[in-house]
């Protein structure tokens, strides 16, 4: 449709140069602390068939997954999430790679919700899988290399919330929820609809205790004492102690790891992936209205595709992330910026220009070349606007006119003249002109 | 420390709203509906209240705008925004109810026919009211008096929400269905209830002190 010519599909962006290259500066942050951590990196097709990513799509992402037929006639999907295919990945090619196998991935996950706060239908993520592990301490590790991350990228008063989906479990099997109202409890957890909870709660025919335990699900968040109010509650549920044995074992870790400063307990915290087993847990950064990260352990998730195995793992919202640093206006690009010119000369001297150009570009110069041999205020004005540090104009023979747009004509001459010493540079006659732009 | 920000809505919940935040000591300097004003600050307190549209309250709390709102469950549930509702007010009390005209022969939601048309204010309840019955209902969305929808032939039936009746009484409408009630919520934003948790759960706790 011609009228559509212009726009694009709600819900996707485009991404300009001066956002992107802050993004860039972001994800190189993150992924430079995966690498240092020994994590390698897996890639995945965007495109999976819907067996593959649908059995155990969480009630929220089913409903959301672009799903249609391609032209062979297959049903496919969009992936929404990189959990599910990275499963599939190394259930089917590394099985021999989990000893445990650590991998990273930055990819675009897609998800059909309405477009608002925060949600896209295209969005970035990054994210880490410890495949292989059973210990808590892979949980630990997991949550101290994400906030690894969030340091790393430069984000300040940012939370991660720890649980447990043993503890809500145990608990609501100890007092003997059915199943339909344990998912009633879960999702009021999960949309922190305190109100609902108590009218669920008031609903049931429970001893005053039972009572008690359960809406104290909606409000057992804070430090590690809260896990002394947890066994308190716990009662002799089996699958709850233990619950609060693994918290107490992340956090001595995370202490260790030095992790645990940013670092809350929430017993009542819970996802909205069916997948997860274990340790869960989610991140928040001050000034943004919307979780940054999350995670978990996912034991069962691989035997879904014939290959038992434990992991744990999470994904952090790219564009969140970079939100949440702007928002507290910090500067991604911290590195110094290289030197950078553009290069324009008048015909019969492209042979010297390009040779120069050749030159100075594997001497880590960035270097534009002028291709329409346009007036110099033209191109003047164009370098300016780019943040070049000059312009190199070859119009006099062998000598080189060298117009500083930053004012450091000297260091830059005395830098190219010790990448080219057979070239003569002169500071341009056009620098004043300069000046004024 | 920031101010914790309060969303209030304009309208019927107002002044019971403003009454509970001065009775739980949360928020007590003046404030009033009818100046230009629409951000008021209490100093003692470090609270900051914000005079929006009843129906703007979630929006302002989803996006964090506003840490806490107070607004009424209809709103809340129409919006279909992701917000944490902490505490039920019992204020603004209210019913979802379907009508039709008092002279209609219809007298419960099973005789609307199959291509009943229901005006409404809230399209997304009634929407979701008529498929859990599996009706296919024609849904029409409007702003405001719907009592006049029924008597001018745009629809055969209203949903809406009712105080005491009285106004359904007085344009000639019957309630052939009760959707279930409706009060006032505290609601806080997702990342402010677990960063300014203990701030949150002051406010509530007091709140919930003076609530009936």
């Amino acid at each position: 449709m011609i009228y559509r010519r212009k726009q694009i599909p709600k819900g996707l962006r485009d991404y300009l140069p001066d956002e992107l290259a802050r993004r860039r500066a972001l994800e190189h942050r993150i992924i430079e602390v995966f690498n240092r951590w020994g994590y390698r990196e897996l890639v995945t097709p965007t495109l999976e068939f819907v067996d593959v990513l649908e059995p155990e799509a969480g009630n929220g992402l089913k409903s959301s997954m672009y799903r249609f037929f391609d032209p062979d006639g297959e049903f496919v999907a969009l992936r929404p999430e990189m959990t599910t295919p990275i499963a599939r990945l190394v259930s089917t090619r590394l099985r021999s790679d989990v000893d445990p196998g650590r991998f990273w991935y930055l990819a675009n996950v897609f998800r059909y919700a309405d477009p608002e706060v925060g949600h896209r239908r295209e969005f970035c993520q990054a994210g880490v899988e410890i495949i292989g592990s059973s210990s808590v301490f892979a949980d630990a590790e997991s949550i101290a290399l994400c906030i690894d991350c969030l340091d790393g990228s430069g984000l300040q008063g940012f939370g991660i919330d720890i649980g447990h989906m043993g503890f809500v479990n145990g608990l609501m099997k100890d007092i003997g929820l059915e199943d339909r109202t344990a998912t009633a409890v879960k999702d009021a957890l999960l949309r922190q609809d305190l109100v609902a909870l108590k009218s669920i709660v008031d609903e049931l025919e429970l001893s005053s205790t039972d009572r008690e335990r359960l809406l104290a699900l909606g409000d057992l968040r804070g430090d590690e004492t809260v896990l002394e109010t947890g066994a308190r509650i716990a009662g002799d549920s089996e699958l709850a102690l233990r619950a609060l044995d693994d918290l107490r074992a992340v956090m001595q870790r995370l202490k260790h790891l030095g992790a645990a400063g940013p670092v809350n307990i929430d017993l009542g915290l819970v996802k909205n992936f069916d997948y997860y087993t274990g340790i869960i847990f989610q991140g928040h950064a001050f000034g943004v209205g919307y979780d940054i990260c999350g995670g978990g352990r996912y034991d069962k998730l691989l035997a879904q595709f014939g290959f038992d195995c434990p992991s744990t793992g999470f994904a952090i919202g790219i564009e969140r992330v970079l939100a949440a640093v702007e928002q507290g206006n910090l500067d991604l690009l911290t590195e110094p910026k290289p030197l950078s010119c553009v290069v324009a000369f008048e015909e019969g001297l492209e042979e010297i220009a390009l040779l120069d150009t050749r030159e100075l570009r594997q001497n880590g110069f960035i270097v534009e070349v002028e291709l329409d041999f346009r007036p110099m205020d033209a191109i003047l004005r164009r370098a300016a606007k780019l943040g070049r540090s000059c312009v190199l104009s070859y119009s006099a023979g062998p000598k080189c006119e060298v117009i500083a747009l930053e004012g450091r004509g000297e260091l830059i001459v005395r830098r190219l003249s010790d990448i080219l010493p057979s070239r003569e540079f002169v500071i341009g006659v056009s620098n004043m002109r300069a000046k004024e732009l | 420390m920031q101010y914790l920000t309060i969303a209030l809505p304009k309208g019927r919940l107002f002044q019971p709203s403003i009454d509970l935040l001065n009775r739980a000591g949360v928020f007590t300097c003046e404030v009033s509906e009818d100046t230009r004003k629409l951000v008021f600050e209490d100093r003692e307190h470090q609270t900051r209240v914000i005079l929006v549209k009843a129906v703007d309250v979630p929006t302002y709390v989803q996006y964090g705008s506003a840490d806490l709102g107070v607004c009424g469950k209809d709103v809340v549930q129409e919006s279909c925004k992701d917000v944490c509702e902490l505490l039920d007010l019992n204020i603004g009390y209210c019913r979802f109810i379907v009508a039709v005209p008092s002279s209609s022969s219809i007298t419960d939601v099973g005789g609307l026919g199959f291509n009943s048309r229901v005006a409404t204010k809230y399209p997304r309840v009634a929407g979701e009211y008529f498929s859990s019955l599996g009706m296919q209902v024609e849904i029409v969305t409007l702003n405001g008096s719907l009592e006049l929808a029924p008597a001018v032939g745009l629809a055969d039936a209203i949903v809406d929400i009712t105080e005491t009746g009285r106004t359904l009484r007085d344009n000639d409408l019957k309630v052939i269905a009760d959707m279930g009630s409706s009060t006032a919520r505290l609601i806080a934003n997702r990342v402010s209830y677990r960063a300014r948790r203990s701030e949150i759960n002051d406010v509530t706790q007091r709140l919930r002190e003076v609530v009936k």
